[in-house]
């Protein structure tokens, strides 16, 4: 989705995206690394970590601070199985002097009636009325509720909960380095986990308290970066400084138009900043 | 206030514009030819240099097209221009177009293809020699090398003081020719298309005509010729001097940083150079 950013976002910013290791369909954010580096700093996740709407992301920024090679991997939508299941990056974290890994959705992980397709941003019905159907992962869940049931939505969550530690525990015994989880949310581990009002919470969708305690006994040294009521970021053309309309009415119809150039959703550059200062912090503190 | 110059009602404009300019023999014809074979990029090679006979200098993107026969659709929504630094007005002009197409709304980006300026510098002289009509640079001398320094640094220093107005790229011809597939997927992504296999059959699209006779001979393969004997002698034969400083210098941008490190510091690197 790294490219399809760069269609949707390039009046506000240019991703500067590159491709690693010959594989010319796997777009990463700019600037470009080296991933067999030695010494790198490795960051994974997802469009946070990938820094969209944010013309440097914490990757960038400690990279330029401790003056070290630093390789942001993130994608958009990735689990952490979008990782395990590529050899070469894995070959990459493997040899990496550190690995930072940012609090995935718990909802881009294929278990119980879901799986991930795509960029793990959609998911496919593997059972059910809906089954082999093909939905994006927020209205797959909406739709698991009201058509499955309470009951099933409820051990849909658990089910990928603890797929998301097993996976948690792939990637700690994969990953022979020091290894980081950044805590990346407008709230903290547990009050993103509301299911009352939502299908799915606040980002990280489904990834509680008790979740980041067990990565912790993983091996993961935890930094918690939270920014809570997030101010929404007025998406400005980088060329101009003219309001640019991101999300025009033409290719997003249903969204209300005082938010066509609001990005309230992913990571702030202000939770950006946060997240490199705390991360620079937690680096030198060994 | 100026109004931009708007194109007729009837021309409809393409999505993208982008120029990839670059100094005379530095792989530009080559690069261009690749990105251009996207099939849903339309192109125009030098149209401003082929056409120079007749001071042609057309800078509004849609009659640009109209002019040059191509016609704008959903198909093709982005547009591509290349020229090279070897008339300066071919630099004004490339970076009128790119500022015309912004004052249009058109997404402008712009590409610098660059060489070692020994390589680019001796090609030309044998380019010129074999295939050129215009036999301006027959001689690899001390000055000959000073004239086409100075061509060139002034040329490059108009783009570097306009590369930042819009989204930008460098690129070296030698590492195009190491990591083709890769290096064109990254100059895709600036559109942002991803690269189609056929561009990497390194042909010239249909309706466009190759760079010169030895581009024509080479299509389908990238052949970088090692000119190092031919550099080591040229190197001798100017001697110490401004024109020699000039040239280590961008050699050193061109073969260590481009490609190697963020786009925006080695484009600081060459601004510096070219102050």
């Amino acid at each position: 989705m790294g490219i399809g950013y760069q269609g949707t976002d390039r009046n506000v910013i240019d991703y500067d995206l590159w491709y690693a290791d010959g594989n010319t369909r796997l777009a990463f954010r700019g600037p470009r690394g080296d991933l067999s580096a030695p010494g790198a700093i490795c960051c994974i996740g997802a469009a946070q970590t990938f820094g969209r709407f944010v013309p440097r992301p914490f990757a960038q920024q400690i990279g330029e601070i401790l003056g070290r090679p630093v390789l942001n991997l993130g994608f958009s939508g990735a689990g952490p199985e979008f990782y395990l299941g590529k050899p070469p990056l894995m070959t990459c974290l493997a040899g990496a002097e550190m690995v930072v890994v940012q609090s995935m959705s718990a909802r881009s992980v294929s278990a119980g009636v879901f799986e991930t397709r795509g960029n793990n941003g959609v998911l496919r019905f593997l059972d059910g009325p809906r089954k082999g159907q093909v939905l994006k992962a927020q209205k797959a869940y909406r739709t698991l509720r009201e058509e499955y049931g309470e009951d099933a939505f409820r051990a849909q969550v658990a089910a990928v909960q603890a797929a998301w530690l097993d996976r948690h525990q792939d990637l700690a015994a994969r990953i022979p380095g020091r290894k980081i989880f950044l805590w990346l949310s407008s709230e903290a581990p547990g009050d993103n986990v509301k299911l009352d009002k939502s299908a799915v919470g606040t980002f990280p969708h489904f990834v509680d308290a008790e979740m980041v305690e067990k990565v912790a006994g993983m091996g993961f040294e935890v930094v918690t970066c939270v920014l809570k009521d997030m101010p929404p970021q007025v998406l400005v053309n980088d060329r101009t400084g003219v309001v640019e309309q991101v999300y025009n009415a033409r290719d997003f119809p249903d969204r209300p138009d005082r938010t066509r150039a609001l990005n309230g959703y992913y990571a702030t550059p202000d939770l950006h900043d946060l997240a490199a200062r705390k991360l620079i912090r937690q680096i030198l503190s060994v | 206030m100026d109004q931009a110059p708007q194109p007729p009602m009837d021309q409809p404009r393409p999505s993208s514009l982008v120029v990839m300019i670059g100094p005379p023999r530095s792989g530009t014809t080559l690069i261009a030819n690749t990105f251009m074979s996207h099939s849903k990029v339309a192109g125009l090679i030098e149209p401003w240099h082929r056409r120079r006979d007749e001071d042609y200098a057309t800078t509004d993107p849609a009659r640009l097209m109209a002019e040059n026969g191509l016609t704008p659709s959903l198909g093709q929504p982005h547009l591509a221009i290349k020229e090279t630094t070897t008339r300066g007005v071919n630099v004004d002009l490339s970076l009128k177009l790119l500022q015309t197409a912004a004052d249009q709304g058109i997404y402008p980006a712009l590409i610098v293809i660059l060489r070692c300026p020994f390589a680019a510098f001796l090609s030309q002289v044998e380019a010129s020699r074999q295939m050129w009509r215009e036999q301006k640079l027959t001689e690899a001398s001390q000055d000959t090398l000073g004239r086409w320094v100075n061509a060139q640094s002034r040329a490059l220093k108009k783009i570097t003081d306009n590369a930042r107005v819009q989204h930008f790229r460098l690129i070296s011809y030698e590492a195009f020719c190491a990591h083709p597939a890769s290096e064109m997927a990254r100059l895709m992504a600036l559109i942002p298309e991803r690269l189609e296999a056929d561009q990497m059959q390194l042909r010239p699209p249909a309706g466009l005509a190759a760079g010169d006779p030895k581009t024509r001979a080479k299509a389908g393969r990238i052949e970088l010729t090692d000119r190092s004997p031919a550099i080591a002698e040229l190197i001798e034969t100017v001697g110490p001097g401004k024109p020699l400083d000039f040239c280590q210098q961008l050699r050193k941008i061109v073969l260590d940083h481009v490609c190697h490190e963020p786009d925006a510091v080695t484009l600081d690197r060459l601004s510096r150079l070219v102050a």
